[in-house]
Order: C-alpha cells, then sequence, then structure tokens
C-alpha cells in the first residue's frame, strides 16, 4: 500500500532525481501470491538469484527500505560489453500486489520487470481493460469529489490496408478536457487512447499522472509528476489489486485435474469487435497469439468459421484450448493442468496486444 | 518436392479425422438437443457383417431405434474431386444394403436398416450429378438418404457459430428423425463440453493426428514434471480415462483412448527422439520442444515426413541391393552354366 510515508519517501527521491533525469516514474502492477519474504525465502537465504537471459547475466536483489510499509529497494546489476551495470527501483507491497515503480525512460526498469517476470507464477503481471480501467477513474471522482480532467491526450486508429499494412491515424489534442468526454470522443471516433495526461487532485492541481498505451486495455506505463498525483496512483494500486483479486478467483481452480469428475471448466472471452469474423480476421488473431513467448501451440484447426489451437505455457507447463465459438467470441478451456497464473498471463496477453475482451463464465447473448 | 507433397497429404489425413471427430458428436448432440427419444447413439464404427459377403462393415456413426432397427452414417468430411474417385467412393455404398449382422448382439441380423450419406454441402452438387449419371448402377433397396453439413458463421455479435445438417435426397423410417432431419442446428457451445472429453472415435486415428493430440494436449497432463518418471501405456489409459471419456453405447471398451494407439503414439515418438523408453518397457515423455520450435503441429508434421522418406529411401535402397544381388546371383549362375558346358564341350 502507498501510505503517506511511502508517498514523502517516494516523492523526495523521485524529486531529487527529477533534477538529473526526466522527472517522471514508471511503474508497472502484479498480482503476488505469497508475501515477497517467502518467495525470496525460496530462493536464496539472501534475498537475492541471478538470472540469464538473453546473453545476459542479471544479479538481482532486494532490501527493504522501509519494513513497516512493505517498500522495498531492487537493486540490478548486470554486465553490458563489458561494463558493469547498476540500477535501483522501488517496489511496493501490497498484501495481494506489488507495485513496480523507478524513472521513466530507465533500462533498470526494464532489467527489473525483466527478473520479476522470473518470480513467475508467483508474480504476474496484471492489466486492466479500458472499460475497468473507466470504471476505477470514474470511483476517484466519486471518492474524492473531485472531477478528473485531462490536458494532454492522444487518440489513435490503426486500419489493415489490402496489402496487410497497418495506416495508424494519430490526433493529439492539448486542451483541457473532461475525461468523461475524452472516452466518449475516441468511442465516438472508433479511435483508441494511446496516452492521455490525468491532471492532479484538488488540492494540488500541478501533479498528473500519464498513461500511455491506455487504449488497448493496457496501463503499461503509469507516470506521475510530483506532489499529491501520487494519490491517484495509491489509489489504483489499490482498486487495480481489487479488481486483479476478483480476476484471479474467476481463473482460480480449473485444472481438470482439480475439478469433480474432472469436468471442463470453460471462460468464455467477449470481444468488443467481431475478431472472427473472417478467415482473414482469424489469421490475424492468430499472428498474434504465435507470437505469445514461453509457449508452443498446435492448431487443431484453423479455418472458416473457426480457430481452435491448444496452447502450452513452457514457463509453467500449464495447458489450454483456445476456440472461437463466435464473430466475437472464444473459449478458454483449462486441461488437465492450468494453473490461474498461466491463464492470467495468456489472457493478459491477448488483452494486451490483441484487444478488450469481457472475461467470464458464461456468454451474456443469447444464440441465433 | 516430395516432402512438400507429404507434408499436405498428412495435413489432410489430419483434417479428416478431425472433421469425422466433430460430425459424430454433432449427431450424437442432435439426439439431445431435438428430444428424439426413441432413437439412441449406438456406437462410432459399430462393427457388422455382411450376411452375403460375410465382409466386415463399419459405419461411421450407428443409431438404433426402440425397435433396435439401425440407422448407418457414412460420414465424409469432403469427398473427391475427380469423378473416377467420386464414383469409386458412391459405389462403395451399397455394402450397407446387404443384411447386416450385429456382431455384439448374438447374431441378430439387421434387415431393414437405414443408409445416409453425410456429405459437405458445397459437394452435394457434384454428389447428386453423379448419382444421377450412375443410373441404375447407384439402388438400394433399404433407405438410403443423402445428407449435408455446413459450418455457419453466427449471424451477430454475441451469437455462436453451429454446424448446420439437413436432409436433401431421400428418407429415413422414423418419422421424427425425418421430421427433424430437414434442419439440424447444433451450436458450437453446445459441443464444447463433448469436444473436450472425446478427441478421438474408435477408428484408428492417423499418425499425425494422434501424436499431435498426445503431445501436445494429453502429455503435458501425463508427464508434468522435468524429473524422468517413466510410465507404461496401460497407466497412461487409466490415468486419462476420466478426462477422455468412452464412447457411449454398447461399447465394451473402458477408454476412449487404445492401448495399441498409445503403444504406437510412443514408439514412434521415441523413433523420433520424443520418447524414452526403460527395460520394463515403460516411457518417458518430454513434451516440452526448444525455444525455437513454437508450431508443434508443424514440427511433428515435419519429422514423420522426414521419417517417412527416409523409411522409403531405405527401402529403395534395400530394393536396389536386393535387385543387384538378384543380378550377381543370376551372372553368377550364367557364368557356372557356361563353364560347365565349355567342359562338357
Amino acid at each position: 500500500m502507498i501510505t503517506p510515508e511511502i508517498a514523502l519517501y517516494l516523492s523526495s527521491n523521485l524529486s531529487s532525481v527529477k533534477q538529473i533525469h526526466s522527472p517522471t516514474v514508471k511503474s508497472k502492477f502484479y498480482i503476488l501470491k505469497r508475501p515477497l519474504n517467502d518467495i525470496f525465502g525460496q530462493k536464496a537465504d539472501t534475498n537475492s538469484f541471478k538470472f540469464d537471459l538473453n546473453r545476459y547475466s542479471y544479479h538481482f536483489k532486494l532490501k527493504t527500505a522501509d519494513e513497516v510499509n512493505k517498500l522495498w529497494l531492487v537493486f540490478i546489476t548486470y554486465e553490458k560489453k563489458n561494463e558493469l551495470v547498476k540500477g535501483v527501483t522501488w517496489a511496493i507491497e501490497n498484501s495481494n500486489s506489488i507495485l513496480l515503480v523507478s524513472k521513466a525512460r530507465s533500462s533498470i526498469f526494464d532489467m527489473c520487470e525483466r527478473a520479476f517476470n522470473q518470480l513467475f507464477p508467483d508474480l504476474s503481471q496484471f492489466y486492466l481493460t479500458r472499460l475497468e480501467f473507466i470504471e476505477l477513474l470514474k470511483k476517484y471522482e466519486d471518492q474524492y469529489q473531485h472531477q478528473l480532467t485531462s490536458s494532454y491526450y492522444t487518440l489513435r486508429r490503426s486500419k489493415s490496408s489490402g496489402d496487410g499494412d497497418k495506416r495508424r491515424t494519430t490526433i493529439t489534442y492539448t486542451t483541457k478536457t473532461k475525461l468523461g468526454d475524452v472516452f466518449n470522443e475516441a468511442d465516438l471516433n472508433n479511435m483508441w487512447i494511446s496516452s492521455i495526461r490525468i491532471n492532479g487532485s484538488k488540492e494540488r492541481p500541478d501533479g498528473f499522472v500519464d498513461i500511455v498505451k491506455f487504449g488497448l486495455g493496457n496501463n503499461t506505463k503509469m507516470s506521475i509528476k510530483r506532489g499529491y498525483a501520487i494519490r491517484i496512483l495509491e489509489f489504483f494500486q489499490k482498486e487495480i489489486e481489487t479488481v486483479a483479486i476478483q480476476r484471479y478467483q474467476l481463473l482460480r481452480n480449473r485444472s481438470r485435474i482439480k475439478t469433480a469428475e474432472h469436468q471442463i471448466k470453460p471462460l468464455f472471452l467477449e470481444f468488443e469487435e467481431n475478431v472472427f469474423e473472417s478467415k482473414d480476421r482469424i489469421d490475424e488473431f492468430l499472428g498474434i497469439i504465435v507470437k505469445y513467448k514461453n509457449s508452443q501451440y498446435s492448431i487443431i484447426h484453423s479455418g472458416n468459421p473457426h480457430l481452435f489451437m491448444t496452447i502450452s505455457d513452457t514457463k509453467d507447463r500449464s495447458t489450454l484450448n483456445i476456440k472461437s465459438v463466435g464473430l466475437n467470441l472464444a473459449v478458454i478451456v483449462p486441461q488437465i493442468r492450468t494453473s490461474a497464473s498461466s491463464l492470467l498471463r495468456f489472457i493478459s496477453f491477448i488483452i494486451k496486444n490483441y484487444g478488450e475482451c469481457k472475461i467470464s463464465e458464461s456468454i451474456s447473448g443469447s444464440p441465433d | 518436392m516430395e516432402k512438400k507433397l507429404c507434408i499436405e497429404e498428412l495435413n489432410r489425413e489430419y483434417d479428416r479425422y478431425y472433421t469425422t471427430v466433430r460430425l459424430t458428436l454433432t449427431l450424437k448432440k442432435a439426439l439431445d438437443k431435438y428430444n428424439i427419444d426413441d432413437i439412441q447413439f449406438l456406437q462410432a464404427e459399430y462393427k457388422l457383417k455382411s450376411e452375403v459377403s460375410s465382409k466386415e462393415v463399419k459405419p461411421d456413426v450407428t443409431l438404433e431405434d426402440s425397435d433396435e432397427k439401425l440407422i448407418l452414417f457414412e460420414i465424409k468430411s469432403s469427398v473427391p474431386f475427380t469423378p473416377e474417385l467420386l464414383e469409386k467412393e458412391l459405389l462403395e455404398l451399397p455394402k450397407y444394403d446387404d443384411n447386416l449382422i450385429r456382431t455384439d448382439k448374438r447374431g441378430i441380423i439387421s434387415e431393414n436398416h437405414d443408409i445416409i450419406f453425410l456429405c459437405p454441402l458445397k459437394d452435394f452438387e457434384s454428389v447428386q450429378n453423379m448419382i444421377n449419371s450412375l443410373g441404375d448402377a447407384f439402388n438400394f433397396s433399404k433407405n438410403f438418404s443423402i445428407w449435408t453439413w455446413v459450418e455457419m458463421n453466427a449471424l451477430r455479435s454475441g451469437a455462436t457459430n453451429s454446424t448446420v445438417i439437413e436432409r436433401k435426397i431421400g428418407e429415413v423410417s422414423n418419422q421424427k428423425l425425418n421430421s427433424v432431419s430437414k434442419h439440424i442446428n447444433i451450436d458450437d457451445v453446445d459441443l464444447i463440453e463433448e469436444s473436450e472429453k472425446s478427441v478421438f472415435v474408435p477408428l484408428q486415428p492417423p499418425d499425425v493426428y494422434l501424436l499431435v493430440r498426445l503431445f501436445s494436449q494429453i502429455f503435458p497432463g501425463i508427464f508434468p514434471q522435468e524429473t524422468k518418471t517413466f510410465i507404461s501405456a496401460e497407466e497412461i489409459i487409466e490415468m486419462t480415462k476420466d478426462y477422455y471419456i468412452s464412447w457411449a453405447g454398447n461399447q465394451r471398451a473402458q477408454s476412449q483412448i487404445r492401448s495399441s494407439w498409445i503403444k504406437r503414439g510412443l514408439k514412434i515418438l521415441e523413433e523420433l527422439g520424443l520418447a524414452e523408453k526403460n527395460e520394463k518397457g515403460e516411457y518417458f515423455v518430454q513434451p516440452w520442444l526448444s525455444r525455437s520450435t513454437k508450431d508443434i503441429k508443424k514440427y511433428l508434421i515435419q519429422r514423420l515426413c522426414d521419417r517417412e522418406l527416409i523409411t522409403k529411401k531405405i527401402e529403395l535402397e534395400e530394393k536396389r541391393k536386393a535387385e543387384i544381388l538378384k543380378k550377381q546371383q543370376q551372372l553368377d549362375q550364367f557364368f557356372k552354366e557356361e563353364n560347365r558346358r565349355k567342359r562338357t564341350n
């Protein structure tokens, strides 16, 4: 949780950083299956571990900055072109989540992100969908009786041309606009919000939160400037955690090895767009899925009208089937062994790289 | 070129079997959906014997009504493109027109069963034209009908895709089935559970289908750890039978997946270097490939084709050696006789 102490700590540290580097910070949200202490306790006695990735060897170490408030300093060291690169970032631990916060444009942050990804399935990255994010902002406005505005936002639209290339339209606005109006405008023009600056609180209007790539349901880069905009970040961590726990609960205990009489417990993905309406759209979806890292797949069937695949997660050896069952509907069927973390990783990948979808245990619409 | 053809053929074999499984499940589901209570799904690949020729026949799907009357389905995922092959395929259908002996019911003879040819809607016209051109050569004493199947896209967002089956020519004797078969529509979403629990029909799957299902879907659940645990084919059957249920009806088998199939699959995987066998005949499979290999089906198909081509090459080499040996022996014989002749002279 971002307590006032942590807010003060971060504010002072970030403002000292501000003088030298960019004044903004990056952050990343992770769901935590068990306390960080436990995870590291199992990995090593010294709260540290090493891992190799892309020909580099990384040394990753956690140190408590504030034990009461569960603020961690994350040290990372790696060698690049015979030069030892060192860096530090912060991890704020809540009961079920970790918020990784660092200076913006810091390669150290990217290294930390990779290091945290090594802790899968104990740690899983989490993304909100666009609708969930809008709900969260509305809740903030209600709670703090403060209408949020944006002073800068970019809308984007991608359209596939006949030759397979994607043409992009980007419009940037710099007028102060109510958040509700920004979302409405994006919807009306069939565009997504690629970046948005949310202005700070009533008390400190000079603070703001920048959110990038948000339009695809992906708040991968949340950056804060200064002062009490950190309240928004604090609010985000708490609320995102609530949504994340709900989603995690939905994904738990779906392995057929655990269900009564080994019944299947499928999940439905309902996309906003008709992503399976034609062979071309199915191929486009397939093109994204095959890029899913740390996985193997078998295409059971791919044609018109349906796509049916088996995906194996090489990170924790989970397996799932995914099948399109409608113009905008897919079903995910966990197999004999499928962890909730693996389902979360796969669904997050789809939301991040393909588009918005609602996850549920049944289909809302009635069949034709 | 040879490998390319092999890859195409294995993909076709795979698709044919997949479609057969899918249509079999669809027919089974149709009986439930349309409350055709007096007909039960008897079995896929039910064994019958011709009373005339004693030859065994196994329709893809067999239904049975309350009077023990049989309804036999010949399912086609596609029909041959060339007229000659289509004619040959259609002329095989009269094998079901004989009186048929039921091998599991102490020789009960089926005298008036229905015969249904189920083909893709897109092929219906060519099938119909061929039947017309065959005239009297294509004649049935029993009820014969042609049904078609097609997979349909949903009509709107939120709705599901479906498979539509329609009776186009001829009739069946059960009035309810006759009426329902004018238009059967099964939603994909209603088949999710069945298609997860039934990945095989009793017909032995082609190697490519067997391997892909075993390696990418079933074995990750059976061999989840890196630690080497050797398991016998029988144990695998035991472990999987609750996940992949046996086909309903009076099938004697306890499991959907046959022990002989598992053994065959494991043997091929061992040959491909993807399974390890111990001295007890048990296997360990590591169903996780190297990082660079992502598409398991493509990988297995390529490996199977390599294996087939190598086998062919070895066979050709052996044939060539045998021919050389034979020629050598013939020459030896010739010289022996020549020498003998010279000595005699």
